[in-house]
C-alpha cells in the first residue's frame, strides 16, 4: 500500500477509495493513512465537526477505529514512510483524544480555534477570585498536614462543585441558542442535536475568564489527591 | 519504530524478572509457557561464576549463592541503569557481590575479582539462557523477543534492557510494561471487557496500571509504581530481625561473612514463603558457634514489619486512579499479579481498599510472560484483534531558564506521542543552540534525570531572538524519544546529535557483542563441561547403589573393574578435558544400562519373593 498523499483541497475525497475520508489521518472507509499536513485541527483528527454538539459515544469509537488503522503496531510489512506516517499521525490522533475528552482541555480548545490569544489574554484573574482560591488552599495544606481526611474530602468536593458551576456557564456562553433552547423549549422546527455551534454568539472573554478559574479549582482537586 | 519481520519468523515473550525469568510463545491453542528439559518453568533469575572465568545461569547458579557469594549475581534487574548512589547501602551489602562505580561514570558495575561486569551484561546472560531454554522447547533458533519492564522503569532502565537483549543477540521487537501484558493475558483468559486494574507486587518492583478495555483495545489510562518496592525488600526487612537475633549471640563488632549472609538471605525468603500459608515459621542459623541460633518469627509480626511498604503500594494505587480520573466504585476488576501478591496481607488491605473482591485466579508468575507472548503474536502478523495502547510513566521535558523542568509530554500519556516547542537564540548569529532533555515529574531538573542532550545546528545567522526554531519531540510506541527541528523563518530543518547521558553509548554496546562472541563460544564449553560433569556424578551414584545392593550377582572382578572406572570418571570429571569426559561417560552409561537393567530385574525378583512369601500357602485365582 503506497500511502498518495492528497492536497489539502482534495482532502475531503480519499485517493484510494472516493469516499469522505470523514478523519485527516486516515480514510475511515477504506483504512488509508493520509498526511494531514503541519498541524491538523484536532476535531478533523478525530472526524468529528467542531461546531456540532460534542458526542462522547462517537468520538470513543472513531478514536479506537482509528487507533487500529493507524498504530505502528499493525504495520509490520508495510514501506518505511507510510510506518513513519502511522508514528506521527498515531501521535497526533492520541493528542486529538487527550485534548477532546477532557471537558475543560476541548473547551480551551474550541476557544481558541476561533478566537486565538483569548486564553492568554485574559491570563491574570482578579484578585478577589485569586484571594478565595489562596485560602482554600491554605485550608487544604492544613487539613494535609493534620492528616484531616474529612476536611480534605470537604474541599474536593466543593472544589468539584465550583468547576461544575463554571463548566455550566462555559456550555451557556458557548451557545445562547442551546442555552435558550434548554430553558424555553426549541423554536418550531429546531432540534437540539442538529443545532451546529456559532462562534458568533460566543462571549469569548467571559469563556476564557471562566475557563482560567476552573483550571484553578482543578489544580486544587488534584491536590486533594496528593498523598502526604 | 517497529522494525519490519521477516514472515513466519518466531517472536517469543520474555518476562525478565527479578528473581525468575520465562518465556512463552503463542501456538495454535493460545499461549504456553516455554519449559525448561527438566519440566520447570521459572529460570531463577542468578548468574554464577566459575572459577575459570565462565558463568552458569538459573538453578544451579542459584545453588551456589550460599557457597560463592561473591560470584553469583542475583537481583540484578535493580541494577539496570541505576548510578551507583542510587544504589542502597543496606541493599549492596546484602547482595552478597560486589557493586562498584564504573571508571567512566557513576553508574553501577559488578566487580567479580576484579572484572567488572556491567548489568546489562549479566541480564544479557539470563536472556540467553532463557533463549536457549525457548530454543530448546521449540526446536528452532529464537532471534526476536518481547521483553518485559515494570511500567514504572525510567527511560535509562529500559535502554539497559534494551541493550541486555542485543548483547544476548535478541532483538527486541517491543518493550512491553508487565501491568499491561498481564491484562492482556487476562482479557484473553476472561474474555471481559471494562475498566481493570492491575497490581503487580514482584521480587524488585511495584507496577498499578488502570486500563480500559473495551472492543479488544487495552488502552493504559494511568501507571504508578516504586521500581524499588518488592519482595526483596520484604526479605530484607526480615534478614534485619534475624541479624539482631544473631548479634544476641555473637560479639558486637563480629563481621558475618557473606556465605553466611547468603544462608540468612534464603532463609529469610523461605520464612516469608512459609508465613504466607502458617502463622509462625522458625528456622535455625548455624555460624558454627557451640550451638546453632534459633529464630522464630509469627505472621503477625512479619506483617507489622512490612504493613508500610504496602501502604506505599495503595497510596500509589490512589494517585493512579486519580490521574486516570476513576473512582474504587467504577472499577470492574482488580487483577493481582507477582509473586508477593500471595502474602495473604497484601491481599487483604488491597481487598480493603478497593473494596471489591479481587481476581486472583492469574497464575502470578506466568501470565507476564503470557502477555507478552500475545504482543509477540499482534507484532508478528499473528492477530490483528487486540491492540495494546500503552502510556509513558514519567513526564518528558527539556530545561529551562534557571534550571527549571518544562514538560513537554506528560506523564500517562498514550504512545505514539508528540510534542512541539518554539525556541531562539539568545546572542546575535548564534547557529547552534543545546537543549538538556530530561525525565520525571520535579519542578527542577536537578531532581529529575537527564536522558540526553541535543543540539540544534545550521541554524542560519540572524539576529539574536530572530530565528524561531519549531522543535518537535516524537515518544514511538516503544517510549523512544526522537527529535526533529526547523528554523520556520529560512525553512532549514536543523541537524540534531543526541547523545544519551545514561546507559551504554553505542560503541559500548558494540565492543561488548565483540567480546561476548568471543567468550560464547567459552561460555558454551562452560556450559558443556557443567552438564558432563553432573551426568558423570548421577552415573557414578547410580552404579555405587548398584554395587551395594546385597542381591546383585557381581563377580569379584566385575566389581573390580567397575571400581576402576569410576575412579577414572572422577579424575575427568575434575578436569576439563571435555572430549574425554563425554567419551568414558558415554562408554560407562553404556557398559552401566545393562547393569540397571539386571538391577531393576533383580529388585523386581526380589520383591517378588518377599510377596510370595507373605501370601497364603494355595495362591488365589484373581
Amino acid at each position: 500500500m503506497a500511502a498518495d498523499h492528497p492536497s489539502p483541497s482534495e482532502m475531503n475525497r480519499c485517493s484510494a477509495c472516493g469516499a469522505d475520508p470523514g478523519s485527516s489521518l486516515a480514510c475511515l472507509a477504506c483504512g488509508l493513512i493520509l498526511d494531514p499536513g503541519r498541524r491538523p485541527e484536532h476535531f478533523g483528527s478525530l472526524g468529528l465537526d467542531s461546531l456540532a454538539a460534542f458526542d462522547p459515544t462517537m468520538a470513543e469509537l472513531n478514536y479506537l477505529k482509528l487507533s487500529r488503522l493507524l498504530h505502528p503496531d499493525f504495520q509490520a510489512g508495510v514501506d518505511e514512510p507510510t510506518q513513519g506516517l502511522a508514528v506521527r499521525n498515531s501521535a497526533l490522533l492520541n493528542e486529538a483524544w487527550k485534548t477532546l475528552n477532557d471537558d475543560q482541555l476541548r473547551s480551551e480548545y474550541l476557544l481558541e480555534l476561533y478566537d486565538p490569544g483569548v486564553l492568554e489574554r485574559h491570563k491574570t484573574l482578579s484578585p478577589e477570585f485569586l484571594m478565595e482560591a489562596m485560602e482554600v488552599s491554605e485550608e487544604l495544606d492544613d487539613a494535609q498536614i493534620q492528616g484531616c481526611k474529612q476536611t480534605i474530602r470537604k474541599i474536593a468536593g466543593s472544589a468539584r462543585s465550583e468547576i461544575e458551576t463554571r463548566m455550566k456557564d462555559v456550555a451557556s456562553a458557548c451557545s445562547a441558542t442551546i442555552a435558550r433552547i434548554a430553558h424555553e423549549g426549541p423554536e418550531p422546527g429546531e432540534t437540539l442535536p442538529a443545532k451546529r455551534l456559532d462562534p458568533r454568539d460566543w462571549n469569548t472573554d467571559q469563556i476564557a475568564v471562566l475557563l482560567h478559574q476552573a483550571r484553578v479549582y482543578r489544580r486544587i482537586l488534584r491536590d486533594t489527591e496528593n498523598v502526604r | 519504530m517497529t522494525e519490519k519481520l521477516a514472515a513466519q519468523e518466531i517472536v517469543i515473550g520474555i518476562d525478565l524478572g527479578t528473581t525468575n525469568s520465562l518465556a512463552a510463545i503463542v501456538g495454535k491453542d493460545g499461549p504456553r509457557i516455554l519449559h525448561q528439559r527438566d519440566g520447570e518453568a521459572l529460570i531463577p533469575s542468578v548468574v554464577s561464576f566459575l572459577d575459570d572465568g565462565s558463568h552458569i545461569v538459573g538453578k544451579e547458579a542459584r545453588a551456589r549463592a550460599v557457597t560463592h557469594p561473591r560470584h553469583t549475581v542475583h537481583s540484578v534487574k535493580r541494577l539496570m541503569g541505576q548510578d551507583i548512589h542510587e544504589v542502597k547501602k543496606q541493599e549492596s551489602d546484602r547482595l552478597g557481590y560486589q557493586v562498584v562505580q564504573a571508571e567512566e561514570s557513576l553508574l553501577a558495575r559488578i566487580d567479580i575479582d576484579g572484572q567488572l561486569y556491567t548489568p546489562q551484561e549479566i541480564s544479557a546472560m539470563i536472556l540467553s539462557e532463557v533463549r536457549r531454554t525457548a530454543e530448546q522447547a521449540l526446536g528452532e533458533p529464537v532471534t526476536s523477543a518481547v521483553i518485559t519492564v515494570p511500567a514504572y522503569f525510567d527511560d535509562a532502565q529500559r535502554q539497559a534492557t534494551r541493550d541486555a537483549a542485543k548483547i544476548a543477540g535478541l532483538r527486541a521487537l517491543r518493550i512491553v510494561n508487565e501491568p499491561t501484558a498481564a491484562a492482556l493475558a487476562y482479557g484473553l483468559d476472561t474474555n471481559r471487557e471494562g475498566t481493570v486494574v492491575v497490581y503487580d507486587l514482584g521480587g524488585g518492583t511495584f507496577d498499578v496500571s488502570v486500563l480500559k478495555i473495551t472492543q479488544g483495545v487495552y488502552k493504559v489510562s494511568s501507571t504508578a509504581g516504586n521500581t524499588h518496592l518488592g519482595g526483596d525488600d520484604f526479605d530484607m526487612l526480615i534478614i534485619d530481625r534475624i541479624l539482631s537475633a544473631v548479634k544476641e549471640h555473637v560479639a558486637a563488632d563480629a563481621t558475618i561473612p557473606p556465605e553466611a549472609m547468603q544462608q540468612i538471605r534464603l532463609s529469610a525468603e523461605q520464612l516469608k514463603q512459609q508465613l504466607s500459608a502458617s502463622e509462625s515459621a522458625a528456622l535455625e542459623i548455624d555460624l558454627g558457634l557451640d550451638e546453632p541460633i534459633h529464630f522464630m518469627l509469627t505472621r503477625a509480626d512479619f506483617e507489622a514489619a512490612i504493613r508500610p511498604l504496602i501502604d506505599e503500594t495503595l497510596a500509589c494505587c490512589r494517585s493512579a486512579l486519580a490521574d486516570a480520573g476513576v473512582t474504587p466504585e467504577s472499577i470492574d476488576e482488580v487483577v493481582m499479579v507477582g509473586g508477593s501478591t500471595r502474602i495473604p496481607l497484601v491481599r487483604q488491605l488491597v481487598e480493603k481498599s478497593f473494596g471489591r473482591k479481587l481476581h486472583v485466579e492469574l497464575d502470578p508468575d506466568r501470565v507476564v510472560a503470557l502477555g507478552a507472548s500475545i504482543q509477540a503474536d499482534i507484532l508478528s502478523g499473528g492477530t490483528k484483534d487486540l491492540l495494546l495502547l500503552d502510556v509513558i510513566p514519567l513526564s518528558l521535558g527539556i530545561e529551562t531558564v534557571g534550571g527549571a523542568f518544562a514538560k513537554l509530554v506528560t506523564r500517562n500519556s498514550t504512545v505514539p506521542a508528540r510534542a512541539t516547542e518554539m525556541f531562539s537564540t539568545s546572542v546575535d548569529n548564534q547557529t547552534s543552540i543545546e537543549i538538556n532533555v530530561f525525565q520525571g515529574e520535579r519542578e527542577l531538573v536537578r531532581d529529575c534525570r537527564q536522558l540526553g542532550a541535543f543540539k540544534l545546528r545550521g541554524i542560519p545567522p540572524m539576529p539574536a531572538g530572530l530565528p524561531r526554531v519549531e522543535v518537535t519531540f516524537l515518544v514511538d510506541a516503544d517510549g523512544v524519544l526522537t527529535v526533529s527541528s526547523r528554523e520556520q523563518r529560512s525553512e532549514v530543518e536543523a541537524s540534531i546529535d543526541v547523545v544519551p547521558s545514561h546507559g551504554l553509548t553505542r560503541d559500548e554496546v558494540k565492543d561488548i557483542i565483540r567480546n561476548s562472541i568471543k567468550m560464547a563460544r567459552d561460555d558454551f564449553i562452560a556450559r558443556d563441561l557443567v552438564e558432563l560433569r553432573s551426568k558423570a556424578n548421577n552415573l557414578a551414584t547410580g552404579t555405587r547403589r548398584v554395587l551395594a545392593m546385597p542381591e546383585m550377582p557381581f563377580t569379584d572382578d566385575q566389581r573390580q573393574e567397575l571400581e576402576t572406572d569410576l575412579t577414572h570418571l572422577g579424575t575427568l570429571s575434575k578436569g576439563d578435558d571435555i572430549a574425554a569426559l563425554r567419551a568414558a561417560c558415554d562408554a560407562f552409561g553404556e557398559k552401566t544400562q545393562a547393569l540397571a537393567d539386571q538391577a531393576i530385574g533383580e529388585a523386581i525378583k526380589s520383591e517378588l519373593n518377599r510377596e510370595q512369601s507373605k501370601l497364603p500357602s494355595s495362591p488365589q485365582q484373581p
